[in-house]
């Protein structure tokens, strides 16, 4: 009455344990060998996904859906396996599958290099070194995988239930171990657990049929489901296909219904360069976390020749229709510019953290990129990065200000420098150590004029006033501002804190 | 009403709560409709019993820190056209001048003792407060009933009907404001600031006027506009605080317990505004000035009868004023209510990821 | 430069497709649908660049590359396959695959490879 899934590193005895493990228990076993079989034979583009690791820079939002249709892929094929509740799989990353379902035994195997080594030797007739050299490489190639695929670290052990070293124990004692613990009540699926499941396995098959129904096949979305219900998110530049989503799913079986939904909030990001592992990106990156944004990168590069263009990045591509069978050797699509500045990289990082909403590079000025925008009112905030770097500091400073209010005025949204960004959206220590400073400054100035009520008031309007007019005057003008300062930074600290922006 | 000294009354808990509130509504309104909120907490000051020029006079030293603290903030981004600023600055003072002086005559210039003090000052700034504020409620109401019925384009901006108009006029000298970019002949100039300035002077709502006047009049961006206004305020404030302070009318207890409302206030309008569509903004906005012209007009047989040109029985007052206060505290108070639920829906929706644009087919 | 290239796939449409297009860069190719084919060519003459399918029903690819490799160091061979995984691809690098491409591709994918390799024969030619 059990699932587990045990992640093994690439020639390992791991299968024949789990083979043990299936003779023991009568279990039905599964592979990712054979899974990717399946996947070739099934027209997923498992391929291009594996060949992306090795090939570096791992490339776009192609790929991105391409690695949803792989991962609802699998989740479809294993749950078809599960028979009675049960079931043995053994893969790179078996224990990162059917994410956050409880009661699921979660093995990780680990087996001494040597060994694995001696296992390659033979299999691929490599001599030692060699195939210690495949080993290494392979297992960085896997962790990039992992990396990539499932957003994990293989190494991080909180992601299993059990690891197990199979240096000194035997295959056979391993395999009780597994069997006993899969026993336990723990590992036994509970009804919570089943229809979280059946849920995994609904968005699977909903982001499979999208994916293969030439209606739809060339969208990036987003694909839930929770009680029989699918909920599907597009981006705000796709709007148009909400209806042939929610029309292709209306074909799908046992959906009870399907919501189409649109990314609510939008952080649009200008910048002449992307890079994603900058402080700036982390920044933006976080509050679109704390809105649940999508976040729209523009790039914004001089023109070319003196001639503006505007060019999207591709989305994924259409499935390639049947009849016209190429062998896999596609033509060549459209050119696309060399030097991007970091935008495909970027994209695909936001992708990969399901935060894309899509990019485009736009040779031109604030003319062209207000023209861009024209149709869309969806942000809830412009972020300008380093934007007109060729003019030189002063101009690029004004310009990208022009920009700033030109955006602010055509959308009405509030539009932000970068540098800003940290200071005006987002708390850190520092502001919680300005607020504190603030609030007692605050409480200082309030008790000290209501505890001295009537001589400050005789100085302000009494009759040390008729004396003092200038004097009382002034201090007006000078005290007033200090406390609208101080209160007004607490009040704004405040509102951060519990994320008002 | 007990005064500590001759123009200050005593501040007990409960008064300094109300203030405190007053200054949150103000201050929500005055987050949410882009300026003003002073004539909210003016009057609602006025209804607590403390004379109006006090009101007033406490009221435009919190908008004079206010409008220091938001201009700094306008000029890092560039909103602030300092040359527009510094002529609508001067010809303000000409007009605050104008106000401090007919405030403070009408002030001293009543009999002087009992209830009747500042009774003729109370009566003009209603009455000022009433007429202007009714015609801007209304022609604002006008203007949202107007769009919503002429359907579904979406407002490309603000009209440039009147500016284009003003453009014509080019009785020499025109005057070139770079930063906003327009042309202004001194003649439209002078008005518009004497105007503002005498406004904000007498019920402390300048900007409510300015910053139409100078994104209708001299077709000034909305954003330099608002710059500029807050710039342009602060110095008005701070000159209205100097007048009033040097006149000794200032109650900086007022102030400091209207800023603990307030700030905190603006922050959740502005928040608003991004929330809300521009067209229900602009109807809440009218809908509670509306209101609280309402409020201002019943109070004035009261005043009326003080300075003595009608007679009734002095213990209608309470009445006139209770009925006074619950028009004002209604308008403020749903009105802050409906943006503050607004705010509330649109904070708890942002935590969501998602909206729900389309629901197909549920349960077929 | 003009090239000598072998392309051995199994499926017609490949060998045609890319001929078509290598051959308009001035490269000669001769084009194989079966491996034992491929195989006696490859023992006659030597090629500069070998692009061969990995999965056919005959003679495995990584064959043909260890092949290749053992009778002509100096030759680049190129590995497509639909079958792609990350050991399929770690074996034939490791195993001196020059390039390793997953299909589907663009042919400007295969013809960037050749690109590359051709640079790479200049240099080893040349130093």
């Amino acid at each position: 009455m059990s699932i587990v899934l045990i992640t093994a590193p690439a020639h390992s005895m791991a299968r024949v344990l789990a083979q043990k493990l299936a003779d023991k228990t009568g279990w039905p076993q599964y592979s990712r060998d054979r899974l990717a079989e399946e996947a070739h034979a099934q027209g997923i583009k498992l391929s291009r996904l594996e060949a992306s690791i090795i090939k570096a820079p791992i490339v776009s939002e192609k790929l991105a859906w391409e690695k949803e249709i792989y991962l609802s892929f699998v989740t479809d094929v294993l749950y078809k396996k599960i028979q009675d509740q049960n079931l043995i799989y053994t893969g790179r990353a078996a224990h990162l599958l059917f994410p956050g379902v409880k009661n699921i035994l979660r093995v990780g195997v680990s087996v001494p290099m040597e060994i694995r080594a001696d296992i390659v030797a033979k299999q691929l007739n490599l001599n030692p070194g060699k195939a210690l050299d495949y080993l290494k490489s392979l297992d960085v190639d896997i962790m990039k995988w992992v990396h990539y695929v499932h957003r994990a670290d293989l190494r991080d052990t909180s992601n299993y239930d059990l690891q197990l070293n199979l240096e000194n124990l035997s295959l056979a004692n391993a395999a009780d171990v597994l069997m006993q613990l899969a026993e336990l009540p723990e590992f036994h699926l509970s009804d919570e657990s089943v229809s979280h499941l059946e849920d995994l396995h609904l968005a699977a098959r909903a982001t499979l049929h999208l994916a293969l129904n030439k209606e739809t096949s060339n969208l990036n979305l987003g694909v839930r489901a929770s009680g029989k219900v699918v909920t599907v998110t597009y981006l705000p530049r796709q709007k148009e296909v909400a209806e042939s989503v929610s029309r292709v799913l209306g074909t799908l079986e046992e959906c009870k219904g399907n919501v189409c939904t649109m990314a609510e909030t939008n952080i649009l990001y200008l910048s002449e360069h992307f890079d994603p592992k900058t402080e700036d990106f982390n920044q933006i990156n976080q509050l679109a976390k704390r809105w649940g944004a999508a976040i729209e990168l523009i790039r914004l590069i001089p023109p070319k020749d003196g001639k503006p263009f505007f060019q999207e990045v591709a989305g994924p591509e259409p499935r390639p229709e049947h009849g016209a069978y190429t062998g896999g050797v596609e033509d060549d699509g459209p050119e696309v510019s060399a030097d991007d500045g970091g935008l495909d990289n970027t994209i695909e990082e936001l992708v990969a953290m399901g935060r894309s909403a899509g990019g485009v590079t736009i040779a031109g000025g604030q003319h062209e990129v207000i023209d861009a925008l024209r149709d869309n009112d969806n942000y809830s905030l412009v972020v300008l990065g380093d934007l007109f770097l060729s003019k030189g500091p002063q101009a690029s400073t004004r310009l990208t200000r022009e920009l700033g209010l030109a955006i602010h005025e055509r959308m009405k949204t509030p539009v932000i420098k970068i540098d800003e960004l940290k200071s005006q959206f987002l708390f850190g220590m520092k502001q919680a150590f300005k607020l504190l400073m603030f609030c007692l400054i605050a409480l200082c100035i309030y008790g000290l004029v209501f505890s001295f009520q009537v001589p400050i008031l005789n100085f302000l309007g009494g009759s040390l006033h008729e004396h003092w007019k200038w004097a009382a005057s002034v201090a007006v003008v000078l005290f007033v501002p200090f406390v609208a300062y101080i209160y007004g930074t607490i009040s704004g600290l405040i509102l951060k804190l519990v994320n008002i922006d | 009403m007990h005064y500590i000294l001759a123009n200050f009354i005593q501040i007990d808990l409960s008064t300094a709560l109300q203030v405190v509130l007053l200054g949150f509504i103000g201050g929500v309104l005055s987050g949410f409709i882009g300026s003003g909120g002073a004539f909210f907490m003016t009057p609602g000051m006025m209804n607590l019993g403390i004379p109006g020029v006090v009101s007033v006079a406490s009221n435009i030293t919190h908008k004079f820190g206010k409008a220091m603290v938001g201009s700094h903030k306008h000029g890092k981004a560039g909103n602030v056209d300092k040359k527009l600023a510094l002529f609508m600055l001067i010809t303000a003072v000409i007009g605050i001048q104008v106000a401090v002086l007919i405030n403070s005559y009408l002030f001293k210039g009543g009999s002087g003792h009992g209830a009747a003090k500042g009774a003729g000052a109370n009566l003009y700034i209603s009455l000022v407060f009433a007429v202007i504020l009714s015609v801007v409620a209304v022609s604002m109401l006008k203007d949202v009933l107007g769009s919503s019925k002429s359907g579904k384009g979406r407002d490309t901006g603000p009209s440039r009907k009147i500016a284009d108009a003003m453009a014509k006029i080019t009785i020499p000298p025109v005057i070139h404001f770079k930063v906003a970019d327009t042309r202004v002949s001194l003649w439209v100039l002078l008005p518009c600031g004497i105007a503002t300035g005498y406004l904000a002077g007498t019920i402390g709502v300048g900007g409510f006027i300015g910053v139409p006047a100078i994104i209708y009049v001299f077709g000034v961006p909305t954003a330099v506009a608002a710059g500029t206004e807050l710039y342009l305020a602060m110095f008005m404030g701070a000159y209205g605080a100097l007048s009033y302070a040097f006149q000794g009318f200032v109650d900086i207890r007022l102030t400091m317990l209207l800023y603990l409302g307030s700030l905190v206030g603006i922050y959740l309008g502005v928040y608003g505004v991004k929330v809300v569509n521009e067209k229900y903004i602009r109807l809440v906005t009218s809908l509670i000035i509306l209101l609280c012209v309402v409020s201002r007009a019943i109070a004035i047989p009261m005043y009326l009868r003080q300075l003595g040109f009608v007679s009734f029985d002095p213990s209608y007052d309470a009445y006139f004023n209770l009925i006074s206060k619950f028009f004002l505290f209604a308008s403020g108070i749903s009105g802050c209510l409906v943006i503050l639920f607004n705010v509330g829906r649109s904070y708890i929706q942002r935590r969501g990821i998602q909206k729900t644009l389309m629901v197909v087919n549920p349960d077929g | 430069m003009s090239l000598e290239i072998l392309i051995l796939d199994d499926e017609t449409i490949v060998g045609e497709r890319l001929q078509a297009s290598l051959e308009k860069d001035g490269h000669s190719l001769e084009a194989f649908t079966s491996p034992r084919e491929a195989i006696k060519s490859l023992n006659e003459k030597v090629f500069d660049i070998v692009v061969t399918d990995i999965r056919m029903d005959d003679i495995d690819g990584i064959k043909i590359l260890e092949l290749v490799r053992e009778k002509s160091p100096r030759t680049k061979v190129i590995m497509i396959t639909g079958y792609a995984t990350l050991e399929v691809a770690r074996e034939s690098l490791t195993k001196g695959a020059f390039d390793f491409i997953a299909k589907p591709f663009k042919i400007k994918e295969i013809r960037g490879a050749i690109e590359k390799a051709a640079h790479a024969l200049q240099m080893e030619d040349g130093g």
